[in-house]
């Protein structure tokens, strides 16, 4: 399990923000956590799976996706701040979310 | 050092990215005399541009028809702005407008072959229901197993990369293994607004008709290598291409392998001429030092293009 320190958490953060925004050419500013990656980004589960690879060669992680995608089943991603805390979910318990409630 | 270019033609179905109206309007493209020709060729409305161009269709017809014209339109554009062409390769029923890229049809010959291969497929589905099914995030054996389990009867027809597959088939049975691929993990999943089996053996009958049709038309030999979809060989001679127009009706594709391809014969520039811009998302997860240009990036293609030469 990696530990997540207030470095990766930052790191995390700036690396979504700045995805979404070259992704959605839309300027940084205009994104926040509340931001509803479909509604407001006209965002798609691509952009998603885009980051999930990002971060799995960043942090060199061990996931599979089929695991992540019945965690996210469970508890569905939609606004960046969701993208930002699953995110750190996956870094620090990578295959293992599965067993989180 | 990957120095060849390849044009690559998408498929209707595909969402517009909204911009294609301001992308043809900024590049001094008009579409008008394309749609005026395809209304005079087969039954085709031209009563709103902006709709058509806005990617909202009433039917899948016009929706094949649009991103056709579309696509040539912004290979007529290429060719006048002097792109060398070194490969080209047709996304499923992308296939018509890079034929037409590659001046084995012409662009009456391609509106004519699209409704021609549509009524076919329409006549044979008729009582019936088919669909198509994507999903994304599942191995491919993961959906091996899950249509084992679902639906005998659905096919994976096409692979688009690692993670992103499409499904042909009965439509009860495509909506069976999409719920049980989202159970199973599948980080997207979608039923196609497409109501019929393209790519399926369940169109056999349906294909050999239509090689009847083709054998009138008269394809000629393409001016640059044509890299079949279904089996990846390089397409140059005129039976090479009249055998896949017919094929790209009841057989596999497979995307991820023409790509492939294609990165192995030197590509390392792809240029997406049509709207929207799929195959550029499809190919960020594909491995390999290549570009893909959409229409939103056209100009800097070109200025690119304008550079290489000087």
């Amino acid at each position: 399990m990696a530990k997540i320190t207030e470095n990766t958490k930052s790191e995390v953060v700036e690396i979504i923000y700045d995805f979404f925004s070259e992704e959605c050419e839309i300027d940084i500013s205009e994104i926040n956590d509340n931001t509803n990656i479909i509604q407001d980004l006209e965002g798609d589960s691509l952009m998603f799976l885009e980051l999930l690879e990002i971060f799995k060669k960043k942090f060199n992680l061990d996931i599979e996706l089929k695991t992540i995608g019945k965690y996210v089943l469970k508890h569905p991603v939609e606004t960046i701040k969701q993208v930002v805390d699953m995110t750190l979910l996956i870094i620090e318990y990578e295959n293992n979310i599965s067993d989180l409630n | 050092m990957h120095t060849k270019i390849a044009c690559i033609f998408p498929a209707f179905g595909s969402d517009f990215s909204g911009k294609e109206k301001k992308i043809l309007n900024d590049n001094l493209i008009s579409i008008k005399e394309y749609i005026n020709t395809a209304s005079s060729i087969v039954n085709f409305t031209t009563n709103d541009i902006d709709q058509l161009l806005s990617g909202n269709f009433n039917d899948e017809l016009t929706s094949q028809y649009i991103t056709y014209i579309y696509s040539c339109v912004i290979s007529d554009f290429l060719k006048k702005n002097r792109l060398v062409t070194n490969y080209v390769a047709g996304y499923s029923m992308g296939i018509y407008a890079a034929l037409y890229h590659t001046g084995s049809v012409s662009f009456e010959e391609g509106l004519l072959l699209i409704a021609r291969a549509y009524k076919l497929i329409a006549a044979h589905v008729k009582d019936k229901k088919f669909g198509m099914g994507a999903i994304i995030g599942l191995e491919y054996v993961d959906i091996i197993s899950i249509i084992n389990q679902n639906g005998n009867n659905t096919e994976i027809i096409n692979v688009n990369n690692t993670n992103s597959y499409v499904l042909s088939g009965p439509l009860d049975d495509i909506y069976a293994v999409i719920d049980a691929a989202k159970e199973e993990g599948a980080i997207n999943t979608k039923v196609l607004p497409i109501y019929s089996c393209y790519h399926s053996r369940l169109l056999d009958s349906a294909a050999l008709q239509f090689r009847e049709f083709v054998d009138s038309i008269n394809v000629k030999a393409p001016e640059c290598s044509v890299i079949s979809n279904i089996d990846q060989r390089e397409m140059i001679s005129v039976d090479d291409i009249e055998k896949e127009l017919v094929d790209n009706l009841n057989k596999k594709i497979n995307w991820y392998q023409t790509m492939r391809k294609l990165l192995d014969c030197n590509v390392g520039t792809f240029v997406e001429c049509g709207p929207g811009i799929s195959l550029f998302k499809i190919g960020k997860f594909i491995e390999g030092d290549f570009k893909i240009y959409t229409v939103k990036t056209l100009k800097k293609f070109l200025d690119k293009l304008l550079l290489v030469a000087s």
